[in-house]
């Protein structure tokens, strides 16, 4: 079936509504006598332009660093995909990204953001930047002022966005602590000039976490703020970050060598985790280590990747450890 | 004459698919064990390291625990003037006999086939090496022409020929 497109339609995925009724000229909305409604994700694009979707990824964040964590990997979990909108010279003319919180184990109070590493926020068409929240135009900005590379700031505040079930400490990380609550994202970033896909970055990009202002994160570092950032290993902080907390604790951070946010033994506090678009990734039970959730990471690890890089499936998962 | 940039939509249906799995364990097992019961030098505890905890776990400082695939794909151009073609590449299907369902939330690529031969780097998971393209005219009635792919068997460079 062939549909035209409004000739306004942004470029994007968007929505639309099939109606199929005895009762003609119906609106999208509005009730009717008979038929059936049915509503198809779709993706708007000018003709002669591609569309990349990346790989969607898990990121499993620990948010003790630059201290120990107990490696259960749940105290952020955030499902992002990402997809990018090329010209017909290969260039990238938009990123945009879709996102879930579906875990909150965390003690801590974060914030969540995207660095796009090597990307100047001067370059974003900031007019048609959209941002919404489970839904909900957001009025803030997603790209944070004051930055050296893009950074998309989707809140300085995860815990903010859901509520806890009762009897429960954290969200949808111990047994019988179900959740109906969502916290979910999506930011489009169009950019003023297209970029070379050469040095435009790949996903899953840099997502992090940071500690929210003027909120305890810990012994060591009490009251860090903003410049607190958790990254995935040998991602580059952004320019809020403070170099100041590299080294400190088990961190072995070594920015002119890229090699942050790593210990000694080369561990990380985040992992991204890409288990493909037909299947999902379940996250360890509070407590529980990602290495007796998922036996085959100690191969994966050990072997730098070379083995066991399906580790983290559900066939070899000790599924009763998992949420 | 509109002098309006032409619009391209493309329908993504979200389909649930649902793979079974066959029977016939029992026989299998049966056999593996006659297969180990033979060859009694090859044991678990040779290839599996003994438990440790996550923080005992030591990796090289390079290695950044991302596990992922990559293929270049290389797109045709359009056989003729008078009709678009388009394009998507997914990774999750089905394929039984001659019916294969796809779902469209899993493209990696969309695009149309233009004057010149198009060239795209994709990353994919490290469980996906299976994909399919789907070829449509854009006229009515149009039926897809449906070509697959396996990284595993076929590699990292798939061009595609219509």
């Amino acid at each position: 079936m062939l549909v035209n497109t409004p000739i306004n339609a942004l470029n994007g995925f968007t929505w639309t509504r099939t109606r199929f009724t005895s009762t003609q000229s119906v609106t999208a909305s509005g009730g009717i006598a008979d038929g059936e409604v049915e509503d198809y994700n779709v993706f708007v694009t000018n003709l002669g332009y591609s569309q990349i979707q990346d790989t969607p990824y898990y990121l499993a964040f620990e948010d003790n660093w630059p201290e120990k964590g107990d490696y259960d990997m749940n105290d952020v979990v955030i499902f992002q995909e990402s997809s990018l909108l090329v010209n017909g010279s290969g260039e990238i003319k938009q990123i945009e990204f879709h996102g879930e919180l579906k875990a909150y184990g965390a003690s801590y109070q974060n914030g969540f953001a995207i660095q796009l590493d090597g990307i100047l926020p001067s370059n974003v068409n900031s007019s048609l930047v959209r941002f919404e929240i489970n839904g909900v135009v957001q009025e803030t900005s997603a790209i944070e002022t004051g930055t050296d590379n893009v950074v998309v700031f989707i809140t300085d505040d995860i815990g903010s966005h859901i509520q806890l079930s009762n009897n429960c400490l954290y969200y949808r990380t111990e047994a019988n602590c179900t959740n109906s609550n969502e916290m979910k994202f999506s930011v489009t970033i169009p950019f003023i000039n297209a970029i070379d896909e050469n040095t435009f970055p790949v996903a899953p990009y840099n997502p992090f976490i940071f500690a929210k202002e003027a909120t305890y994160h810990g012994n060591l570092i009490t009251q860090p703020g903003r410049e607190l950032e958790i990254h995935l290993k040998n991602k580059l902080p952004t320019s809020k970050a403070s170099e100041t907390f590299f080294g400190q604790g088990i961190d072995a951070t070594n920015v002119s060598a890229n090699e942050t946010y790593q210990s000694n033994s080369g561990l990380p506090w985040a992992l991204a985790i890409s288990p493909g678009s037909g299947e999902e990734w379940k996250h360890p039970l509070e407590t529980i280590e990602i290495l007796q959730a998922y036996p085959k990471f100690q191969i994966f690890s050990e072997s730098n990747g070379a083995s066991e890089a399906t580790w983290f499936s559900l066939s070899n998962a000790e599924n009763s450890k998992l949420y | 004459m509109n002098t309006y940039p032409k619009k391209n939509i493309i329908l993504n249906t979200i389909l649930a698919i649902t793979v079974t799995s066959c029977g016939g364990g029992d026989e299998q097992s049966t056999k593996a064990s006659e297969v180990i019961a033979a060859t009694p030098l090859v044991t678990a505890t040779q290839v599996t390291p003994s438990p440790k905890a996550t923080k005992d776990l030591v990796s090289k400082s390079d290695f950044d625990f991302i596990s992922k695939a990559d293929l270049e794909v290389i797109i045709p151009t359009s056989p003729t003037g008078s009709v678009n073609y388009f394009i998507n590449i997914c990774t999750d299907f089905t394929a039984e006999n001659d019916t294969v369902a796809i779902n469209y939330n899993s493209c990696k690529l969309r695009t149309t086939l233009g004057t010149k031969e198009q060239s795209f780097s994709l990353f994919l998971s490290s469980a996906e090496t299976l994909l399919v393209a789907q070829i449509w005219p854009i006229e009515v009635g149009a039926k897809p022409v449906t070509l697959f792919w396996n990284i595993i068997e076929t590699g990292k460079q798939w061009k595609i020929d219509i």
